[in-house]
């Protein structure tokens, strides 16, 4: 079955488990890598991901043709990893750094300094609010306008903007404080 | 451009975005100034960086598979739930007077607050009927209230409330069992009508030829609550006591998980030296 998004969701408005299959195969890679760039733990993103197909399913009469399948799905995981992430903050305070895992002893040298490249980002982006960081992923991980942001958020552009832009500075500042110590 | 302008850009915009409308004045610039030259390439050094870290990663194996059982684990619940849920019931005093769907206590303009008497009682069939419909009841402790019916009709449906759980009769049995042997037809009718069904087991009855039959609120219903009864072992026997009571006897609800043991059948468990239970009494109902 190949078509939009938008036709898909109609049949799977009527009941069609098959035709929700086809989407879930189509947006789990990008709905799971919000969930984990947000969230950063792996099982908790799967968690995220598997609750948010779920509310999609159940909440499927809600949805609004007018408005891009894309949009009203990452706003149901967004919302979901926010709430996952405040809880988390409730339950104990924000991982700070070294947040990745940390490379085998025998890894060769490039990987671990590309691992180290990667713990720099995790950890930068562990820095960032909740609410900026998430602008930054929608922004980057599957390429959203401004206006779509906005959307998925419930916010104006202008403060899409002034949030990615916070976002930015500050993985910037935090990557060349990095570079400072390890060139 | 001005450097200020650079600036402000470079701050906001993805790297997608640039090379979309932004590149040749920005690079055009970069290359006539110094420090925006730097600012240029170090922004170009972390946007690399910054899209391949945040590029889509693959969903982890077997998510998919995940998903998808628990929504058909939500369907099931959803279409058992708006099955189960449209049961209606009425009660006096006495007891459950009448069991209907929604739909015909709707045609017929009696919806159950109009002759709800007794709160509790209600609360307490809704539950068994619960868990009956979840597999996890076997007998009904309700009282039910047939003064409405003609004692031949009491006497059918008395009759019918003795067929185990989990078993079949015909409607020839029935009849016999009534004292009325030619009366097989008559038996139908009145199973039709009957006030309480699921409660009292008319679903429990078949045709002699083994074909379904009828029944009030459709053969879906019946082959449904008779597939309940077939995947439900109706006895649980406690090893430590030796007593055996019907699933849903709250004696049975006290016994520990480690002390269960499930039968299908009394005989069974009276082989093994099971005795029955006083209140739930299995051994009358199942003789």
């Amino acid at each position: 079955m190949d078509c939009s998004d938008e036709r898909l969701f109609a049949h799977v408005q009527q009941g069609d488990r098959r035709a929700f299959g086809l989407l879930v195969q189509r947006y789990q890679d990008r709905v799971y890598s919000i969930a984990l760039k947000v969230l950063h733990y792996p099982q908790e993103a799967q968690d995220a991901t598997q609750q948010a197909f779920l509310q999609a399913w159940q909440k499927r009469q809600a949805y609004n043709s007018q408005w891009r399948l894309r949009t009203w799905l990452y706003r149901i995981v967004a919302n979901i990893c926010i709430d996952e992430y405040r809880r988390r903050q409730r339950r104990q305070a924000a991982p700070a750094e070294c947040l990745g895992s940390l490379p085998a002893p025998d890894t060769p040298e490039r990987d671990y300094a590309q691992l180290e490249c990667r713990r720099a980002l995790e950890s930068a982006l562990a820095h960032v609010p909740p609410e900026a960081r998430m602008v930054l992923v929608l922004c980057y991980v599957d390429g959203l306008s401004y206006g779509e942001i906005a959307r998925v958020r419930g916010i104006s552009v202008q403060t899409v903007k002034s949030q990615l832009r916070r976002a930015k500075t500050l993985m910037r500042q935090r990557l060349e404080a990095y570079r400072e110590v390890r060139p | 451009m001005t450097c200020e302008q650079v600036q402000k850009l470079l701050e906001q915009l993805t790297w997608p975005q640039v090379q979309a409308n932004r590149y040749a004045a920005l690079r055009q610039h970069a290359q006539h100034c110094g420090d925006c030259q730097r600012l240029w390439e170090q922004w170009r050094h972390n946007e690399a960086q910054l899209t391949l870290f945040l590029s889509v990663e693959p969903a982890p194996a077997g998510l998919w598979e995940n998903i998808m059982t628990s929504i058909q684990a939500e369907a099931t619940t959803a279409a058992q739930g708006e099955f189960w849920g449209s049961i209606v019931l009425e009660v006096s005093p006495q007891g459950i007077q009448r069991l209907v769907l929604q739909d015909a206590a709707r045609a017929d303009g009696a919806l159950p607050s109009a002759r709800t008497r007794s709160a509790d009682l209600l609360d307490q069939a809704r539950a068994q009927l619960d868990e009956y419909f979840r597999g996890e009841r076997a007998i009904f402790q309700l009282p039910v209230d047939l003064h409405d019916c003609t004692p031949f009709e009491r006497d059918v449906l008395a009759a019918t409330a003795t067929i185990p759980y989990g078993e079949v009769r015909s409607y020839k049995w029935l009849a016999e069992r009534v004292g009325r042997p030619g009366a097989s037809r008559a038996i139908g009718n009145v199973l039709h009508k009957n006030p309480v069904p699921v409660i009292i087991p008319c679903h429990r009855i078949v045709k002699s030829d083994g074909s379904l039959g009828g029944y009030a609120f459709g053969t879906a219903w019946k082959t449904r609550l008779l597939a309940i009864e077939q995947a439900t072992a109706p006895f649980v026997g406690c090893s430590s006591t030796r007593i055996l009571c019907y699933r849903g006897c709250h004696h049975e609800r006290r016994v520990q998980e480690s002390n269960r043991i499930h039968f299908a059948s009394f005989r069974e468990a009276l082989e093994v030296g099971y005795r029955p239970c006083k209140v739930c009494q299995p051994a009358y109902q199942d003789a």
